[in-house]
Protein backbone atom coordinates (compact mmCIF):
# COMPACT_ATOMS: atom_id res chain seq x y z
CA UNK A 1 0.00 0.00 0.00
CA UNK A 2 1.31 3.43 -0.99
CA UNK A 3 1.20 5.89 1.88
CA UNK A 4 0.86 9.64 2.29
CA UNK A 5 -0.51 10.07 -1.19
CA UNK A 6 -3.68 10.91 -2.99
CA UNK A 7 -7.34 10.85 -2.03
CA UNK A 8 -9.27 7.77 -0.95
CA UNK A 9 -12.78 7.32 -2.31
CA UNK A 10 -14.88 5.10 -0.09
CA UNK A 11 -17.80 3.82 -2.11
CA UNK A 12 -20.55 1.23 -2.25
CA UNK A 13 -19.70 -1.95 -4.17
CA UNK A 14 -22.88 -1.40 -6.20
CA UNK A 15 -21.31 1.58 -8.01
CA UNK A 16 -17.74 0.26 -8.13
CA UNK A 17 -17.76 -0.27 -11.91
CA UNK A 18 -18.98 3.22 -12.61
CA UNK A 19 -16.46 4.82 -10.24
CA UNK A 20 -13.47 2.77 -11.41
CA UNK A 21 -14.12 3.46 -15.07
CA UNK A 22 -14.75 7.17 -14.42
CA UNK A 23 -11.45 7.47 -12.55
CA UNK A 24 -9.56 5.62 -15.33
CA UNK A 25 -11.26 7.51 -18.12
CA UNK A 26 -10.28 10.85 -16.57
CA UNK A 27 -6.78 9.76 -15.71
CA UNK A 28 -7.28 10.71 -12.07
CA UNK A 29 -4.28 8.74 -10.83
CA UNK A 30 -4.30 10.35 -7.39
CA UNK A 31 -7.69 8.90 -6.57
CA UNK A 32 -7.74 5.49 -4.87
CA UNK A 33 -10.91 3.46 -4.53
CA UNK A 34 -12.02 1.17 -1.72
CA UNK A 35 -15.46 -0.42 -1.69
CA UNK A 36 -17.77 -1.81 0.94
CA UNK A 37 -19.87 -4.86 0.05
CA UNK A 38 -22.87 -4.05 -2.15
CA UNK A 39 -25.16 -6.22 -0.05
CA UNK A 40 -25.00 -3.66 2.80
CA UNK A 41 -27.64 -1.93 0.71
CA UNK A 42 -30.24 -4.29 2.14
CA UNK A 43 -29.27 -3.50 5.74
CA UNK A 44 -28.73 0.27 5.75
CA UNK A 45 -28.45 0.44 9.54
CA UNK A 46 -25.06 -1.32 9.19
CA UNK A 47 -23.64 1.16 6.66
CA UNK A 48 -22.52 3.97 9.04
CA UNK A 49 -20.32 1.75 11.23
CA UNK A 50 -18.93 -0.11 8.20
CA UNK A 51 -17.91 3.24 6.67
CA UNK A 52 -16.40 4.30 10.00
CA UNK A 53 -14.31 1.10 10.11
CA UNK A 54 -13.02 1.81 6.59
CA UNK A 55 -12.11 5.37 7.57
CA UNK A 56 -10.23 4.16 10.66
CA UNK A 57 -8.36 1.50 8.69
CA UNK A 58 -7.27 4.05 6.06
CA UNK A 59 -6.40 6.91 8.37
CA UNK A 60 -2.91 8.26 7.83
CA UNK A 61 -2.48 6.45 4.54
CA UNK A 62 -3.97 9.13 2.29
CA UNK A 63 -3.90 12.92 2.09
CA UNK A 64 -7.67 13.09 1.99
CA UNK A 65 -10.81 10.93 2.08
CA UNK A 66 -14.23 11.32 0.44
CA UNK A 67 -17.27 9.07 0.84
CA UNK A 68 -19.28 8.30 -2.28
CA UNK A 69 -22.33 7.08 -0.41
CA UNK A 70 -25.62 8.94 -0.35
CA UNK A 71 -27.80 8.80 2.79
CA UNK A 72 -28.89 5.37 1.54
CA UNK A 73 -31.73 4.92 4.04
CA UNK A 74 -29.54 5.46 7.11
CA UNK A 75 -31.83 8.25 8.29
CA UNK A 76 -28.98 10.71 8.79
CA UNK A 77 -26.87 8.22 10.77
CA UNK A 78 -24.18 8.12 8.09
CA UNK A 79 -23.89 11.90 8.26
CA UNK A 80 -23.62 11.73 12.05
CA UNK A 81 -20.69 9.28 11.77
CA UNK A 82 -19.00 11.32 9.04
CA UNK A 83 -19.30 14.47 11.11
CA UNK A 84 -17.62 12.71 14.03
CA UNK A 85 -14.87 11.48 11.73
CA UNK A 86 -14.47 14.78 9.88
CA UNK A 87 -15.03 13.23 6.45
CA UNK A 88 -17.53 14.49 3.83
CA UNK A 89 -19.69 12.71 1.27
CA UNK A 90 -21.52 13.25 -1.99
CA UNK A 91 -25.14 14.32 -1.39
CA UNK A 92 -28.31 12.60 -2.50
CA UNK A 93 -30.76 10.08 -1.15
CA UNK A 94 -29.30 6.94 -2.77
CA UNK A 95 -26.99 5.94 -5.61
CA UNK A 96 -29.75 5.82 -8.27
CA UNK A 97 -30.49 9.46 -7.42
CA UNK A 98 -26.88 10.44 -8.17
CA UNK A 99 -26.41 8.13 -11.15
CA UNK A 100 -29.53 9.29 -12.95
CA UNK A 101 -28.98 12.88 -11.79
CA UNK A 102 -31.22 14.22 -9.03
CA UNK A 103 -33.58 16.23 -11.21
CA UNK A 104 -33.93 13.44 -13.73
CA UNK A 105 -34.53 10.86 -10.98
CA UNK A 106 -37.28 13.01 -9.47
CA UNK A 107 -38.82 13.44 -12.92
CA UNK A 108 -38.83 9.70 -13.64
CA UNK A 109 -40.42 8.93 -10.26
CA UNK A 110 -43.08 11.60 -10.79
CA UNK A 111 -43.79 10.39 -14.36
CA UNK A 112 -44.09 6.78 -13.33
CA UNK A 113 -44.11 6.01 -9.58
CA UNK A 114 -43.80 2.30 -10.38
CA UNK A 115 -40.23 2.61 -11.68
CA UNK A 116 -37.58 0.17 -10.51
CA UNK A 117 -33.95 1.05 -11.26
CA UNK A 118 -30.97 -1.16 -11.96
CA UNK A 119 -27.34 -0.32 -12.61
CA UNK A 120 -25.11 -2.51 -14.78
CA UNK A 121 -23.68 -4.08 -11.64
CA UNK A 122 -27.11 -4.82 -10.25
CA UNK A 123 -28.27 -6.24 -13.59
CA UNK A 124 -25.25 -8.56 -13.78
CA UNK A 125 -25.71 -9.66 -10.15
CA UNK A 126 -29.49 -9.59 -10.21
CA UNK A 127 -30.02 -13.15 -8.98
CA UNK A 128 -27.49 -12.84 -6.17
CA UNK A 129 -28.23 -9.32 -4.94
CA UNK A 130 -31.89 -8.74 -5.72
CA UNK A 131 -33.51 -12.18 -5.66
CA UNK A 132 -31.28 -14.01 -3.17
CA UNK A 133 -30.61 -10.79 -1.23
CA UNK A 134 -34.28 -10.50 -0.34
CA UNK A 135 -34.92 -14.25 0.04
CA UNK A 136 -36.97 -14.35 -3.17
CA UNK A 137 -34.96 -17.30 -4.51
CA UNK A 138 -36.59 -19.39 -1.77
CA UNK A 139 -40.04 -17.94 -2.41
CA UNK A 140 -40.18 -17.19 -6.15
CA UNK A 141 -43.98 -17.00 -6.02
CA UNK A 142 -43.50 -13.83 -3.93
CA UNK A 143 -41.70 -11.94 -6.74
CA UNK A 144 -45.08 -10.82 -8.06
CA UNK A 145 -46.13 -9.71 -4.58
CA UNK A 146 -42.97 -7.64 -4.03
CA UNK A 147 -43.20 -5.96 -7.43
CA UNK A 148 -46.98 -5.73 -7.79
CA UNK A 149 -46.93 -1.93 -7.72
CA UNK A 150 -44.17 -1.64 -10.31
CA UNK A 151 -44.63 -1.09 -14.02
CA UNK A 152 -41.19 -0.54 -15.57
CA UNK A 153 -37.56 -1.40 -15.02
CA UNK A 154 -35.23 1.47 -15.87
CA UNK A 155 -31.69 0.40 -16.67
CA UNK A 156 -29.34 3.26 -15.77
CA UNK A 157 -26.62 2.32 -18.24
CA UNK A 158 -23.09 3.51 -17.67
CA UNK A 159 -22.10 2.46 -21.21
CA UNK A 160 -23.98 0.82 -24.03
CA UNK A 161 -22.71 -2.68 -23.29
CA UNK A 162 -24.90 -5.30 -25.06
CA UNK A 163 -24.16 -7.97 -22.47
CA UNK A 164 -25.21 -5.81 -19.54
CA UNK A 165 -28.23 -4.65 -21.46
CA UNK A 166 -29.20 -8.30 -21.96
CA UNK A 167 -28.88 -8.94 -18.20
CA UNK A 168 -31.07 -5.91 -17.50
CA UNK A 169 -33.65 -7.07 -20.04
CA UNK A 170 -33.69 -10.50 -18.41
CA UNK A 171 -34.20 -8.90 -15.01
CA UNK A 172 -37.18 -6.95 -16.37
CA UNK A 173 -38.61 -10.16 -17.77
CA UNK A 174 -38.18 -12.01 -14.46
CA UNK A 175 -40.02 -9.21 -12.68
CA UNK A 176 -42.67 -8.89 -15.38
CA UNK A 177 -41.83 -5.22 -16.01
CA UNK A 178 -41.51 -3.11 -19.13
CA UNK A 179 -37.86 -2.47 -20.02
CA UNK A 180 -36.32 0.95 -20.58
CA UNK A 181 -32.70 1.99 -20.88
CA UNK A 182 -31.21 5.41 -20.06
CA UNK A 183 -27.61 6.12 -20.90
CA UNK A 184 -26.47 8.09 -17.83
CA UNK A 185 -22.69 7.73 -17.91
CA UNK A 186 -21.31 8.33 -14.42
CA UNK A 187 -24.15 10.62 -13.40
CA UNK A 188 -23.25 13.38 -10.96
CA UNK A 189 -20.10 11.64 -9.67
CA UNK A 190 -17.57 13.32 -12.02
CA UNK A 191 -18.85 16.86 -11.39
CA UNK A 192 -18.79 16.22 -7.66
CA UNK A 193 -15.18 15.01 -7.73
CA UNK A 194 -14.14 17.83 -10.01
CA UNK A 195 -15.40 20.40 -7.54
CA UNK A 196 -14.52 18.55 -4.37
CA UNK A 197 -10.99 17.46 -5.34
CA UNK A 198 -10.10 20.26 -7.74
CA UNK A 199 -9.84 17.92 -10.74
CA UNK A 200 -10.62 18.31 -14.41
CA UNK A 201 -12.93 15.99 -16.34
CA UNK A 202 -11.81 14.75 -19.76
CA UNK B 1 -67.31 -33.63 10.31
CA UNK B 2 -67.45 -30.40 12.29
CA UNK B 3 -64.20 -29.34 13.86
CA UNK B 4 -63.69 -28.84 17.56
CA UNK B 5 -63.11 -25.27 18.77
CA UNK B 6 -60.34 -25.71 21.30
CA UNK B 7 -56.76 -24.61 21.93
CA UNK B 8 -55.54 -26.87 19.11
CA UNK B 9 -57.88 -25.05 16.70
CA UNK B 10 -56.56 -21.61 17.66
CA UNK B 11 -52.96 -22.86 17.47
CA UNK B 12 -53.60 -24.26 13.99
CA UNK B 13 -55.04 -20.90 12.94
CA UNK B 14 -51.95 -19.11 14.30
CA UNK B 15 -49.78 -21.56 12.34
CA UNK B 16 -51.49 -20.66 9.05
CA UNK B 17 -50.40 -17.04 9.62
CA UNK B 18 -46.88 -18.05 10.63
CA UNK B 19 -46.59 -20.21 7.49
CA UNK B 20 -48.33 -17.64 5.26
CA UNK B 21 -50.88 -20.24 4.13
CA UNK B 22 -53.72 -18.11 2.78
CA UNK B 23 -55.94 -20.93 1.56
CA UNK B 24 -55.49 -22.98 4.70
CA UNK B 25 -56.27 -19.92 6.79
CA UNK B 26 -59.49 -19.19 4.90
CA UNK B 27 -60.52 -22.84 5.19
CA UNK B 28 -59.87 -22.96 8.94
CA UNK B 29 -61.66 -19.65 9.49
CA UNK B 30 -64.70 -20.84 7.54
CA UNK B 31 -64.70 -24.27 9.24
CA UNK B 32 -64.41 -22.51 12.58
CA UNK B 33 -67.31 -20.18 11.81
CA UNK B 34 -69.42 -23.17 10.72
CA UNK B 35 -68.60 -24.81 14.05
CA UNK B 36 -69.64 -21.68 15.93
CA UNK B 37 -66.32 -20.07 16.79
CA UNK B 38 -66.54 -16.57 18.22
CA UNK B 39 -64.95 -14.48 15.42
CA UNK B 40 -63.40 -12.17 17.99
CA UNK B 41 -61.72 -15.05 19.72
CA UNK B 42 -60.49 -16.37 16.38
CA UNK B 43 -58.75 -13.04 15.73
CA UNK B 44 -57.29 -12.68 19.18
CA UNK B 45 -56.29 -16.25 20.03
CA UNK B 46 -55.49 -17.36 16.49
CA UNK B 47 -54.46 -14.76 13.89
CA UNK B 48 -53.06 -12.28 16.42
CA UNK B 49 -50.94 -14.90 18.09
CA UNK B 50 -49.49 -15.89 14.71
CA UNK B 51 -48.62 -12.40 13.47
CA UNK B 52 -47.14 -11.35 16.82
CA UNK B 53 -44.90 -14.40 16.71
CA UNK B 54 -43.78 -13.65 13.16
CA UNK B 55 -43.05 -10.02 14.08
CA UNK B 56 -40.79 -11.15 16.90
CA UNK B 57 -39.11 -13.80 14.70
CA UNK B 58 -38.33 -11.27 11.94
CA UNK B 59 -36.93 -8.81 14.47
CA UNK B 60 -34.69 -11.59 15.74
CA UNK B 61 -33.52 -12.40 12.20
CA UNK B 62 -34.99 -15.91 12.26
CA UNK B 63 -37.18 -15.60 9.16
CA UNK B 64 -36.86 -14.06 5.68
CA UNK B 65 -38.61 -10.96 4.35
CA UNK B 66 -40.97 -12.89 1.99
CA UNK B 67 -42.13 -15.00 4.95
CA UNK B 68 -42.96 -11.85 6.87
CA UNK B 69 -44.86 -10.42 3.90
CA UNK B 70 -46.74 -13.70 3.43
CA UNK B 71 -47.75 -13.75 7.11
CA UNK B 72 -49.01 -10.15 6.99
CA UNK B 73 -51.06 -10.92 3.87
CA UNK B 74 -52.54 -14.09 5.43
CA UNK B 75 -53.47 -12.20 8.58
CA UNK B 76 -55.20 -9.59 6.44
CA UNK B 77 -57.15 -12.21 4.44
CA UNK B 78 -58.33 -14.09 7.55
CA UNK B 79 -59.15 -10.93 9.49
CA UNK B 80 -61.27 -9.58 6.61
CA UNK B 81 -63.63 -12.58 6.83
CA UNK B 82 -63.79 -12.47 10.62
CA UNK B 83 -64.28 -8.69 10.77
CA UNK B 84 -67.19 -9.04 8.36
CA UNK B 85 -68.81 -11.59 10.72
CA UNK B 86 -68.16 -9.37 13.72
CA UNK B 87 -69.88 -6.48 11.94
CA UNK B 88 -72.79 -8.68 10.80
CA UNK B 89 -73.38 -9.87 14.35
CA UNK B 90 -73.77 -6.22 15.34
CA UNK B 91 -71.17 -6.53 18.05
CA UNK B 92 -68.20 -4.19 17.82
CA UNK B 93 -64.74 -5.53 18.23
CA UNK B 94 -63.27 -3.99 21.36
CA UNK B 95 -60.96 -1.45 19.83
CA UNK B 96 -58.29 0.74 21.35
CA UNK B 97 -58.86 3.22 18.54
CA UNK B 98 -59.04 3.60 14.77
CA UNK B 99 -55.85 4.21 12.81
CA UNK B 100 -55.66 5.26 9.18
CA UNK B 101 -52.32 4.08 7.80
CA UNK B 102 -50.61 4.49 4.43
CA UNK B 103 -47.31 4.95 2.60
CA UNK B 104 -46.76 8.59 1.71
CA UNK B 105 -46.92 10.04 -1.82
CA UNK B 106 -43.75 9.33 -3.80
CA UNK B 107 -43.15 5.91 -2.22
CA UNK B 108 -44.63 2.54 -3.08
CA UNK B 109 -42.78 0.32 -0.56
CA UNK B 110 -45.59 -1.50 1.23
CA UNK B 111 -44.30 -4.47 3.23
CA UNK B 112 -43.32 -2.60 6.41
CA UNK B 113 -46.56 -0.62 6.40
CA UNK B 114 -48.64 -3.80 5.85
CA UNK B 115 -46.83 -5.57 8.71
CA UNK B 116 -47.48 -2.65 11.05
CA UNK B 117 -51.14 -2.66 9.96
CA UNK B 118 -51.47 -6.40 10.63
CA UNK B 119 -49.74 -6.26 14.01
CA UNK B 120 -51.78 -3.25 15.18
CA UNK B 121 -54.95 -5.01 14.10
CA UNK B 122 -53.83 -8.10 15.96
CA UNK B 123 -53.34 -5.98 19.04
CA UNK B 124 -56.82 -4.54 19.18
CA UNK B 125 -56.67 -1.49 16.93
CA UNK B 126 -59.17 -0.90 14.16
CA UNK B 127 -56.91 -0.43 11.13
CA UNK B 128 -57.81 1.23 7.85
CA UNK B 129 -54.96 0.61 5.40
CA UNK B 130 -55.25 3.10 2.55
CA UNK B 131 -52.31 1.74 0.58
CA UNK B 132 -49.31 3.37 -1.07
CA UNK B 133 -48.38 6.65 -2.78
CA UNK B 134 -51.05 8.41 -0.69
CA UNK B 135 -51.34 12.17 -1.13
CA UNK B 136 -52.13 14.75 1.56
CA UNK B 137 -55.84 15.19 0.77
CA UNK B 138 -56.47 11.45 0.62
CA UNK B 139 -55.01 11.05 4.13
CA UNK B 140 -57.19 13.87 5.48
CA UNK B 141 -60.34 12.56 3.79
CA UNK B 142 -59.74 9.01 5.07
CA UNK B 143 -59.28 10.32 8.62
CA UNK B 144 -62.62 12.11 8.37
CA UNK B 145 -64.48 9.24 6.68
CA UNK B 146 -63.36 6.73 9.29
CA UNK B 147 -63.62 9.06 12.30
CA UNK B 148 -60.07 8.01 13.05
CA UNK B 149 -58.11 8.64 16.24
CA UNK B 150 -54.66 8.04 14.78
CA UNK B 151 -52.80 8.80 11.56
CA UNK B 152 -49.96 6.42 10.65
CA UNK B 153 -47.56 7.38 7.85
CA UNK B 154 -44.80 5.24 6.40
CA UNK B 155 -41.91 5.87 4.03
CA UNK B 156 -38.66 4.08 3.30
CA UNK B 157 -37.44 6.73 0.86
CA UNK B 158 -35.69 9.92 1.91
CA UNK B 159 -37.11 12.12 -0.86
CA UNK B 160 -40.81 11.99 0.19
CA UNK B 161 -40.02 12.50 3.90
CA UNK B 162 -41.02 16.17 4.01
CA UNK B 163 -44.49 15.36 2.70
CA UNK B 164 -45.17 13.74 6.07
CA UNK B 165 -44.68 17.16 7.67
CA UNK B 166 -47.02 18.70 5.10
CA UNK B 167 -49.79 16.25 6.07
CA UNK B 168 -49.39 17.33 9.71
CA UNK B 169 -49.50 21.00 8.66
CA UNK B 170 -52.70 20.29 6.76
CA UNK B 171 -54.21 18.62 9.83
CA UNK B 172 -53.57 21.82 11.75
CA UNK B 173 -54.97 23.95 8.94
CA UNK B 174 -58.28 22.06 8.90
CA UNK B 175 -58.49 22.10 12.70
CA UNK B 176 -58.06 18.33 13.20
CA UNK B 177 -54.61 18.16 14.77
CA UNK B 178 -55.89 18.21 18.39
CA UNK B 179 -58.10 15.18 17.79
CA UNK B 180 -55.62 13.02 15.86
CA UNK B 181 -52.47 11.35 17.18
CA UNK B 182 -49.74 11.01 14.57
CA UNK B 183 -47.28 8.12 14.43
CA UNK B 184 -44.64 7.77 11.70
CA UNK B 185 -42.16 5.10 10.66
CA UNK B 186 -39.82 3.66 8.01
CA UNK B 187 -36.03 3.33 7.83
CA UNK B 188 -35.10 6.99 7.22
CA UNK B 189 -37.43 8.20 10.01
CA UNK B 190 -35.65 9.13 13.24
CA UNK B 191 -36.91 10.50 16.55
CA UNK B 192 -35.33 13.86 15.67
CA UNK B 193 -37.17 13.95 12.36
CA UNK B 194 -40.48 13.02 14.04
CA UNK B 195 -39.94 15.86 16.53
CA UNK B 196 -39.05 18.27 13.74
CA UNK B 197 -42.30 17.69 11.83
CA UNK B 198 -44.38 17.57 15.02
CA UNK B 199 -45.43 13.89 14.99
CA UNK B 200 -46.40 12.37 18.34
CA UNK B 201 -44.33 9.21 17.99
CA UNK B 202 -42.12 7.12 15.74
CA UNK B 203 -42.35 3.33 15.56
CA UNK B 204 -39.06 1.58 14.76
CA UNK B 205 -40.73 -1.77 14.14
CA UNK B 206 -44.20 -3.25 14.45
CA UNK B 207 -43.90 -4.20 18.12
CA UNK B 208 -42.54 -0.75 18.88
CA UNK B 209 -45.54 0.71 17.02
CA UNK B 210 -47.86 -1.13 19.44
CA UNK B 211 -45.89 0.09 22.47
CA UNK B 212 -45.83 3.71 21.25
CA UNK B 213 -49.47 3.73 20.20
CA UNK B 214 -50.55 2.16 23.50
CA UNK B 215 -48.66 4.98 25.20
CA UNK B 216 -50.47 7.62 23.13
CA UNK B 217 -53.89 5.99 23.60
CA UNK B 218 -53.45 5.20 27.29
CA UNK B 219 -53.62 1.41 26.86
CA UNK B 220 -52.02 -0.64 29.65
CA UNK B 221 -50.69 -4.12 28.88
CA UNK B 222 -47.58 -6.27 29.01
CA UNK B 223 -45.70 -6.06 25.67
CA UNK B 224 -43.88 -8.89 23.85
CA UNK B 225 -40.18 -8.32 23.19
CA UNK B 226 -37.88 -9.73 20.49
CA UNK B 227 -35.13 -12.19 21.32
C1 LIG C 1 -37.75 -4.86 0.21
C2 LIG C 1 -37.20 -3.58 -0.35
C3 LIG C 1 -37.66 -3.17 -1.60
C4 LIG C 1 -38.71 -3.93 -2.39
C5 LIG C 1 -40.10 -3.42 -1.96
C6 LIG C 1 -41.19 -4.46 -1.98
C7 LIG C 1 -42.48 -3.91 -1.46
N1 LIG C 1 -43.55 -4.32 -2.10
O1 LIG C 1 -42.53 -3.12 -0.50
C8 LIG C 1 -38.31 -3.52 -3.83
C9 LIG C 1 -37.21 -4.44 -4.30
C10 LIG C 1 -39.43 -3.53 -4.85
C11 LIG C 1 -37.70 -2.13 -3.56
C12 LIG C 1 -37.65 -1.11 -4.48
C13 LIG C 1 -36.92 0.06 -4.29
N2 LIG C 1 -36.17 0.38 -3.23
CO1 LIG C 1 -36.19 -0.64 -1.58
N3 LIG C 1 -35.77 -1.65 -0.08
C14 LIG C 1 -36.23 -2.79 0.37
C15 LIG C 1 -35.48 -3.20 1.65
C16 LIG C 1 -34.39 -4.19 1.29
C17 LIG C 1 -36.34 -3.77 2.76
C18 LIG C 1 -37.61 -2.97 3.06
C19 LIG C 1 -38.59 -3.83 3.84
O2 LIG C 1 -39.64 -4.20 3.35
N4 LIG C 1 -38.20 -4.20 5.07
C20 LIG C 1 -38.99 -5.06 5.95
C21 LIG C 1 -39.98 -4.24 6.74
C22 LIG C 1 -40.73 -5.11 7.72
O3 LIG C 1 -39.23 -3.27 7.45
P1 LIG C 1 -39.47 -1.72 7.22
O4 LIG C 1 -39.94 -1.46 5.87
O5 LIG C 1 -38.30 -0.96 7.73
O6 LIG C 1 -40.71 -1.43 8.19
C23 LIG C 1 -40.61 -1.57 9.60
C24 LIG C 1 -40.21 -0.26 10.30
O7 LIG C 1 -39.52 0.65 9.48
C25 LIG C 1 -41.49 0.26 10.84
N5 LIG C 1 -42.38 1.04 9.96
C26 LIG C 1 -42.44 1.15 8.63
N6 LIG C 1 -43.46 1.93 8.27
C27 LIG C 1 -44.09 2.33 9.36
C28 LIG C 1 -45.19 3.16 9.56
C29 LIG C 1 -45.63 3.42 10.85
C30 LIG C 1 -46.82 4.28 11.06
C31 LIG C 1 -44.94 2.86 11.96
C32 LIG C 1 -45.38 3.14 13.32
C33 LIG C 1 -43.83 2.03 11.77
C34 LIG C 1 -43.41 1.78 10.48
O8 LIG C 1 -42.19 -0.93 11.17
C35 LIG C 1 -42.01 -1.86 10.09
C36 LIG C 1 -42.26 -3.27 10.56
O9 LIG C 1 -41.29 -3.73 11.46
C37 LIG C 1 -34.89 -1.80 2.07
C38 LIG C 1 -33.65 -1.83 2.93
C39 LIG C 1 -34.01 -1.98 4.40
N7 LIG C 1 -33.56 -3.01 5.03
O10 LIG C 1 -34.77 -1.17 4.92
C40 LIG C 1 -34.68 -1.12 0.71
C41 LIG C 1 -34.72 0.41 0.62
C42 LIG C 1 -35.83 0.95 1.48
N8 LIG C 1 -35.04 0.64 -0.78
C43 LIG C 1 -34.41 1.64 -1.29
C44 LIG C 1 -34.48 2.05 -2.64
C45 LIG C 1 -33.54 3.16 -3.06
C46 LIG C 1 -35.38 1.46 -3.52
C47 LIG C 1 -35.52 1.77 -5.01
C48 LIG C 1 -35.46 3.25 -5.40
C49 LIG C 1 -34.37 0.96 -5.64
C50 LIG C 1 -34.43 0.68 -7.09
N9 LIG C 1 -33.54 -0.20 -7.45
O11 LIG C 1 -35.20 1.21 -7.85
C51 LIG C 1 -36.88 1.12 -5.32
C52 LIG C 1 -38.06 2.05 -5.12
C53 LIG C 1 -38.55 2.65 -6.40
C54 LIG C 1 -39.89 3.28 -6.27
N10 LIG C 1 -40.54 3.45 -7.39
O12 LIG C 1 -40.33 3.65 -5.20
C55 LIG C 1 -33.50 2.33 -0.28
C56 LIG C 1 -34.08 3.65 0.22
C57 LIG C 1 -33.02 4.73 0.41
C58 LIG C 1 -33.66 6.01 0.83
N11 LIG C 1 -34.08 6.13 2.07
O13 LIG C 1 -33.84 6.91 0.06
C59 LIG C 1 -33.34 1.19 0.80
C60 LIG C 1 -33.10 1.71 2.22
C61 LIG C 1 -32.15 0.33 0.32
C62 LIG C 1 -30.86 1.11 0.25
N12 LIG C 1 -30.03 1.10 1.29
O14 LIG C 1 -30.57 1.70 -0.75
N13 LIG C 1 -37.23 -2.08 -2.31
Amino acid sequence: METGKGTLLICCGAIANEVVSMVRHNGWDDLHIQCLPAHLHGTPKKIPEAVRAKIHAARGQFDDMVVLYSDCGTGGQLDAVLQEEGVDRIGGAHCYDILAGRDEFARMMADEPGSFFVTGFLARNFDRLVLRGMGLDRYPHMIGRFFRNYTRLVYLAHTDDPKLRMHAEQAAETLGLRFEMRLVGSGEYPQFLETRCGLNCR
Amino acid sequence: MAIEIDEAYFDALAETVIDGEDEECVKLVNDGLAAGVDPLEAVEKGLAKGINQVGVDFGAGVIFLPELAMAADTMKTGAAILDEKIRESGSRRMSHGTIVIGTIKGDIHDIGKSVVAAVLQANGYNVVDIGIDVDIDTFIQALKDNEADVLGMSTLLTLPLMTMGEVIDKLKEVGMRDKIKVIVGGCPVTQEFADEIGADAVGFDAQDAVVKLDGLMGVNRVHATAG
